[in-house]
């Protein structure tokens, strides 16, 4: 050990207080009413300062957030709600309907004025703390994203049972009083998708590629796809593969050329980033294709051109997400289910962007035809899983 | 910034400016891998400095900025204030809120729970690392434990057409079914290695998939719970589960009618923890493997064999023996990883099990340097991060990746120690004690 690695050593020691000095004083001048508190426990030795600079700093996140918020909405202070959303494995921008609960949640944010937070989870075994990380500071309402998280929210649900709790993609038997599932009507989303497949195939053959089997989305996606297409043309054939797995856009591709050799000429991806994998490379290949959960123009052709990408069988996640928050504001909040269908806008179907000019010009007017007879009852899509 | 990665540090300081030739042996061995653990929180303070989202920043407005870098500059003592809240976050994350006492025994008890995996998966490596081996198989000996773990927790009364079976015997058959899989796992590649030269990285990277596989199949298939809507077995007996070290009561509508035992039940949301014992029987594999490396013969020929097997050889040592123990001593720890996982932690195997804690485990022996008694804080190290990433993310936004740009930059110091003692000018290691060597992780 040499005489500048300890001064180097000592200046780095001496850079702690300084910091934290630094810390505690941006936070008085941005929050006077945090002052009380940070000056109320004065930084003696390092270790004090670092304690004492959370709760400035969280003071001051909080009173900023407030600030904007009443900026924003003028309105009485639902700032004081606080939503926690922890995604599936994922990020908040991956362009799965992890970005799209997200966007619900921001749109909750500049709407009605709620603060929010999230946590990406980076392994399923984390769901469990992840959402012990809200619950354990008192969040008002802690939203789950996807079907593998069932188990972990209703463990929280019954620790916590004063807080509040959603999950996407998931329903419990029986209900919990403090939790809403967040469902779908895949198989109404992808029925419209299927049918607008069976209206542009030339060829009479058209593809889905799938995730897992076992997730029933899934597989509500692929045979909702399928009775889309037989509602349309009865002698259609229709290629379903599923992969065991989520994220492999790989494999999803592969599986879609091994459809297009087949003679396939649209390509349906319902699976994550395998789906998502299939329906690039098959667009790659000059296939027609369609996406899935969320407008894949926004997402995995990031915003075009994307002359092949005919339409997304969407569930607005987004709209579950907000209005379960507008639920907590509005003090209606209640357990059990929520299910999006066509009939309350909670599936749609995306627009056509780059691919309209290669459509049929009726198309959209005949998928409108089919949403509103899904919405009214008078088109079943006959799905069943099971 | 970075406060409490560098606490520990500090506390060292002063014995380190004194001469510590003889005094502290262990802290030049340490030395390395403390600065490097610095260097790159430094770096990660950095990236976060930098890269802090938009919406926790003063929105950029050209009426109130003149430009771009005006702006920028502005909010420097905001982006400070930014970035000292995401080590806070993550301090608090892993340790607790100070300002909250009741957040801190569940965040530590959730970093310990956190590291027990990792200070057995850790073991593991670190002894074939002695014997010259480099084990990548960690991850499918732990799945494979978990898997032979389950079997025996959830399904060994029915085999015997029982209700139950007594805990003295239901839970010691549970976690050596765990251990004798693992095992397994291991001496496959390990008498590979010794009988044909197949090299173990090639094999134990084979073996991962086909143990994931397994898993799979028996997951979804003959193992799988049917009244579950996740791929999952079913929850394990009552009298297999490892107990809780202070937790409320279960509830057995969670847990499919089972009541998990608990050395100390409350009623206090405060300590109702996840801790479990399996954190004790990590602290006695570290005291053991200690003892077997460092005070039996065994050990002995252990480490020479991975120094250097032609001398080991020449003085009669069986180096087929040594190999294949090697290995399945690694196997047999790593199964206790996922055992614990299974019958403490979680009470049912997930199709979602897949846990990368195998291959995380690498890291943790590298940090350590081997050392046995050294994986107990590079394993607490990752556990810290992996449990406050979610805590810094709510206060800052950064992106949870970061905790991984913090790991890897660890190890890329540890492997490439060089750069550390470049930056911190320090010698290479005193006395001069080169070993030609073949092993790893040194």
């Amino acid at each position: 050990m040499n005489k500048r690695m300890i001064a180097f050593m000592m200046l780095l020691v001496l850079m702690i207080p300084v910091l934290a000095a630094c810390g505690t004083e941006t936070a008085a001048t941005t929050a006077p009413a945090a002052t009380a508190t940070t000056a109320a426990a004065a930084p003696t030795a390092t270790a004090a300062a670092e304690v004492t600079a959370s709760p400035a700093t969280e003071a001051t996140a909080v009173a900023t957030a407030a600030a904007t918020a009443e900026a924003t909405t003028g309105a009485s202070t639902p700032s004081d709600i606080k939503i926690g959303l922890v995604t599936d494995v994922g990020k908040v921008d991956d362009g799965t309907f992890n970005q799209f609960a997200f966007e619900g949640l921001k749109r909750a944010e500049t709407e009605l004025g709620v603060k929010i937070d999230y946590i990406e989870t980076i392994d399923p075994k984390d769901y469990e703390k992840n959402i012990e990380q809200f619950a354990s500071q008192g969040y008002d309402l802690i939203i789950g994203v996807g079907f593998l998280m069932g188990d972990a929210i209703k463990a929280a649900a019954s620790k916590y049972p004063d807080l509040k709790f959603a999950i996407v993609d998931f329903a419990y038997e029986p209900a919990l009083p403090n939790v809403k599932g967040l469902v779908f009507s895949e198989d109404e989303s992808a029925f419209i998708a299927g049918a607008l497949a069976a209206m542009v195939s030339k060829s009479g053959k058209i593809g889905a590629v799938g995730g897992k089997e076992q997730v029933p989305a899934v597989k509500k996606f692929v045979l909702g796809y399928e009775a889309g297409a037989k509602y349309v043309n009865a002698d259609i054939q229709v290629s379903k593969v599923y992969i065991d797995s989520f994220t492999d856009p790989t494999a999803g591709g592969e599986a879609a050329k091994t459809q297009i050799a087949e003679g396939a000429d649209v390509i349906f991806g319902a699976g994550g980033q395998t789906g998502s994998g299939a329906i690039k490379t098959a667009a790659d290949n000059n296939v027609f294709v369609i996406g899935v959960d969320q407008d894949e123009y926004n997402t995995t052709f990031k915003k075009g051109p994307a002359p092949m990408l005919i339409t997304s069988a969407m569930k607005r996640v987004d709209n579950a997400v907000f209005d379960v928050v507008k639920e907590v504001v509005d003090g209606t909040f209640a357990g059990g289910l929520y299910l999006g269908n066509a009939a309350n806008g909670g599936i749609d179907y995306a627009p056509f962007h780059d691919a309209e000019s290669a459509l049929p010009a009726d198309a959209k007017a005949k998928l409108d035809e089919i949403k509103k007879g899904l919405a009214d009852g008078t088109i079943t899509t006959g799905v069943t899983l099971n | 910034m970075a406060n409490e990665q560098q606490a520990p540090a500090e506390t060292k300081k002063p014995a380190e400016a004194k001469p510590t030739k003889r005094s502290l042996p262990w802290l030049s061995e340490a030395i390395v891998p403390l600065l490097a653990i610095l260097t790159a929180v430094l770096i990660g303070a950095v990236i976060v400095f930098i890269s802090i989202p938009s919406n926790k920043l003063p929105a950029f407005d050209l009426s109130l900025y003149g430009s771009r870098s005006d702006w920028f500059f502005s909010t420097l003592p905001e982006r400070l204030r930014v970035t000292l809240s995401a080590f806070t976050g993550l301090f608090s994350g892993a340790f607790g809120d100070w300002s909250k006492p009741s957040t801190i025994p569940g965040a530590i008890s959730n970093t310990l729970v956190e590291s027990t995996p990792y200070i057995l998966a850790g073991l593991a490596v670190a002894v074939t690392f002695k014997a010259g081996l480099f084990n990548v198989g960690a991850e499918g000996q732990l799945l494979m434990g978990a898997l032979g773990s389950v079997a025996v927790a959830a399904f060994m009364p029915q085999w015997f057409g029982v209700a139950s079976i007594p805990a003295i015997i239901h839970l010691p058959a549970a976690l050596l079914a765990g251990v004798l899989a693992g095992a397994m796992w291991g001496i496959i590649p390990g008498y590979l290695r010794a009988k044909t030269g197949a090299h173990e990285v090639i094999t134990t990277i084979m073996l991962n998939y086909i143990a994931l596989q397994i898993m799979d199949y028996l997951i979804n298939g003959v193992m799988k719970d049917k009244s579950a809507t996740l791929q999952r077995t079913p929850f394990i007996h009552e009298n297999a589960a490892l107990p809780r070290i202070i937790s409320k009561a279960t509830d057995p509508s969670l847990t499919g009618g089972q009541a998990y035992p608990r050395l100390f039940t409350t009623t206090s949301s405060t300590w109702d923890l996840r801790i479990h014992m399996g954190i004790i029987i990590a602290f006695v594999m570290v005291g053991f493997i200690w003892w077997l490396m460092n005070r039996t013969p065994k050990g002995f020929e252990i480490k020479t064999v991975g120094e250097n097997p032609e001398a080991a050889r020449y003085a009669g040592m069986n180096i087929t023996g040594t190999v294949v123990g090697a290995m399945g001593i690694s196997g047999a720890l790593a199964g206790l990883a996922g055992t614990s996982q299974v019958v403490g932690l979680e009470y049912n195997l997930k199709a979602v099990f897949s846990s990368g804690l195998g291959f995380d485990s690498l890291a943790i022996a590298l940090l350590a340097k081997s050392n046995p008694i050294a994986i107990v804080p590079a394993a607490l190290f990752w556990g810290a991060l992996r449990t406050g990433a979610g805590a810094m993310q709510i206060n800052t936004g950064i992106s949870i990746n970061l905790i991984n740009i913090i790991q890897a930059l660890v190890i890329m110091f540890i492997a490439a120690d060089q750069i550390v003692r470049w930056i911190y000018r320090i010698k290479q290691a005193e006395g001069g004690k080169i070993t030609f060597n073949r092993s790893w992780g040194k």
